[in-house]
């Protein structure tokens, strides 16, 4: 079986996996690689200090780096269903599931609002 | 009393002064603000964090690595044997997953 992405990563294991989830993943071990790599054009290519030649240097290598090292393509996604709407944060759950979960008693501190 | 208020100090010199402290205690010193990127450099490092998300796969065993520890216990997970189940009869009544396009 050949590996869908260019880069071998290990697959999560304590999350609802889908072909969705995976390019995630590969996004996020990708962006967690070239970070360094990024961070530092990124700072050449603002630097007004600098010379404009070598900011629009900095800019255009950073244009051509792949999309899937850009912290921006990084979704929080729903680690019990793979969802990325109405993703809460707290849980990382999206609502449909948390509220599943949460009537079940799977979260602990959390019961049915009323006050 | 007066004399203290006549003799404040110029503006060049409190301007000495911030610079000074600011060397003193390791911060940065740009009083027009001219656009430098040390945002960029002074930020942490987002990675580690940002991996994390789906989990560590090491944090916890799974059923599939029991599994693998102890063959000789022969373990069966009920879950899977049930999700087997229902895909069997599915397929005898006709009704399993499309096949998948090769083109």
């Amino acid at each position: 079986m050949v590996f869908r992405f260019p880069v071998k990563f290990a697959i999560p294991k304590h999350a609802h996996v889908n072909t969705r989830v995976l390019r995630d993943q590969h996004k996020r071990v990708q962006f967690a690689e070239h970070e360094v790599t990024r961070n530092a054009l990124r700072y050449i290519a603002r630097n007004t200090e600098l010379q404009p030649r070598v900011r629009l240097e900095a800019q255009l290598q950073l244009s051509t780096m792949p999309a899937y090292t850009s912290y921006t393509t990084i979704k929080n996604r729903c680690v019990g269903t793979g969802k990325a709407r109405s993703v809460l944060s707290d849980f990382k759950l999206n609502r449909t599931d948390f509220r599943n979960k949460a009537r079940n008693g799977s979260i602990p501190g959390v019961k049915v609002a009323s006050w | 009393m007066s004399s203290i208020l006549r003799k404040l100090p110029t503006k060049e010199r409190l301007q000495q002064l911030k610079k000074l402290s600011s060397s003193i205690f390791s911060e940065t010193y740009n009083p027009t603000c001219k656009r430098n990127g040390g945002q960029i450099l002074k930020a942490e490092l987002k990675g580690p964090e940002v991996l994390k998300y789906y989990g560590e796969n090491s944090s916890m065993p799974t059923f599939k690595d029991f599994k693998n520890w102890f063959p000789e216990l022969k373990l069966v997970d009920p879950r899977e044997t049930h999700r087997l189940k229902y895909i069997a009869i599915r397929k005898l009544r006709n009704k399993g997953a499309p096949k998948k396009k090769s083109s």
